[in-house]
């Protein structure tokens, strides 16, 4: 039981060993490629920086029908004074 | 095209719109005003219904809209360019005044092809504020290409006799919409520095498509190295005549033009270069006069000799058979189809004379 035990030991630590060696990627040949990941910087121009801006009456007037007929002004002036093919 | 009340322009589609990617961004991030408010004058003031494409739509759309805003669509060049020739060189004062108050409503910014109705036909939104990739032509394109290639494209003209002149065959039958001849790049500037539409090969080039060196007898070399397609494969287009601008006592702009005339008439290349080599080509009549802008200023155009009134033009009413290409002395011998000094007003024979013929070339035996 005793030599089981040591033996176990011995296993799981070589097998700990070659897990460290190949993360450290030493001269034993295996390595990982490491790539560092960046991500652009926001332009501080763009307008999907949705925090400035609320819009909660735009929407709500402009995607009801009946409320866009009731406010909804047509353009003043008669009829066009153009004559002839544009 | 039909107009839409006020508030079909404005209405947005509330069940699909906000789901898109452009549904995304806050109304007032593009269109200003004051979003948190159901006041409507407050909401509306500076509000903008025709956002500027550098400010809205550059951040993700970079590359288009870089070379957008120097676009013919954006600049209108090709207007500034003839209008300078007839000037002496510039736009005096004068002139600019009266190009931004009558000329200007064609400028196309994004929003006006791809979201609205052009601005000249009134805008609107085409689908509840939906993006069109891909605008509808009837109802961006054809907005402020209607009088002429509207109307020639789908077989709308009228002939005196009674019915219609024949639709473009890329229409009729074959169902090719604007952008299939003139793709997002060419509108969006990205196929070259432009100051004139004619600028360059021509663009599109029928051989894009169409295999035409040997194809049929009459596509000699001879015919194919001196004349347009246009020549042998359009019918009567629309000619315009003495445009006019003047405001009324309100301020209000408005033009008047004489009626126009359907004609179809062959003369000089005048663009001839390697680009274009051809010696004849069909010549359309544009309706400036050396008074067009004379409420604006007097003699506004003091080089108005300097280019022709009857130009270079590219008629969008294509057709296989034409009463020129039936025969070759449909052609050959038949002054008719010329443009020759009888033709032309007596007052705009200087202007014209690089594109005037003596004659048609002669009949065959």
């Amino acid at each position: 039981m005793r030599k089981a035990t040591v033996a176990t030991l011995i296993l799981v630590a070589g097998a700990i060993g070659l897990l460290a060696s190949a993360c450290t990627g030493g001269t034993s040949g295996t390595s990982i490629t490491t790539t560092t990941v960046t991500y652009p910087e926001s332009s501080t121009t763009s307008i999907i920086q949705t925090t400035e801006y609320v819009d909660t009456g735009c929407v709500t007037c402009h995607t009801d029908e009946a409320t866009v007929k009731a406010l909804a002004v047509e353009p003043e002036g008669g009829e066009s004074l153009n004559e002839g093919e544009g | 095209m039909p107009q839409l009340a006020a508030w079909e322009k404005v209405l947005v589609n509330g069940e699909g719109y906000f789901d898109t990617v452009h549904g995304r961004i806050p109304c007032n991030a593009c269109h200003g005003g004051v979003g948190d408010t159901e006041d409507f004058d407050l909401a509306h003031e500076g509000v903008v219904m025709d956002p500027d494409p550098v400010a809205s739509c550059l951040a993700c759309h970079e590359e288009e809209t870089v070379s957008h805003v120097d676009s013919l669509h954006s600049t209108l060049a090709g207007y500034t360019k003839v209008l300078e020739m007839r000037a002496g060189g510039e736009m005096s004062s004068g002139l600019q005044e009266a190009f931004d108050l009558h000329c200007t409503s064609c400028h196309a910014t994004c929003g006006q092809c791809h979201v609205n109705r052009p601005t000249t036909v009134g805008a609107g939104l085409l689908a509840g504020h939906d993006f069109k990739k891909i605008p509808p032509m009837n109802l961006t394109c054809t907005g402020c290409h209607g009088s002429r290639v509207n109307d020639e494209y789908k077989g709308k003209n009228e002939m005196a006799e009674g019915g219609h002149y024949p639709a473009d065959v890329h229409f009729n039958p074959g169902g090719m919409a604007c952008i299939d001849c003139h793709p997002g790049e060419q509108m969006h500037g990205m196929t070259g520095e432009q100051t004139h539409r004619y600028d360059g090969p021509p663009d599109p080039d029928c051989e894009d498509c169409h295999d035409v060196v040997g194809s049929n007898p009459q596509h000699s070399s001879l015919h194919l190295e001196k004349v347009t397609c246009q020549v042998c494969h359009t019918v009567d287009y629309k000619n315009c005549y003495s445009c006019h601008v003047q405001k009324s006592p309100e301020g209000v702009p408005y033009f008047k033009t004489d009626p126009s005339q359907m004609l179809f008439l062959i003369g000089k290349n005048p663009l001839k270069s390697p680009d274009r080599p051809w010696d004849f080509t069909v010549l359309r009549h544009v309706p400036v006069d050396r008074d067009s802008f004379s409420y604006y200023g007097d003699n506004l155009l003091p080089t108005y000799d300097n280019r022709e009134t009857w130009t270079y033009a590219t008629p969008h009413n294509i057709q296989l058979k034409t009463p020129q290409n039936a025969s070759c002395n449909s052609c050959h011998g038949n002054d008719a189809l010329f443009l020759t000094p009888d033709k032309v007003d007596p007052d705009e024979l200087e202007a014209n004379q690089n594109v005037i013929v003596d004659g048609a070339p002669p009949a065959m035996p």
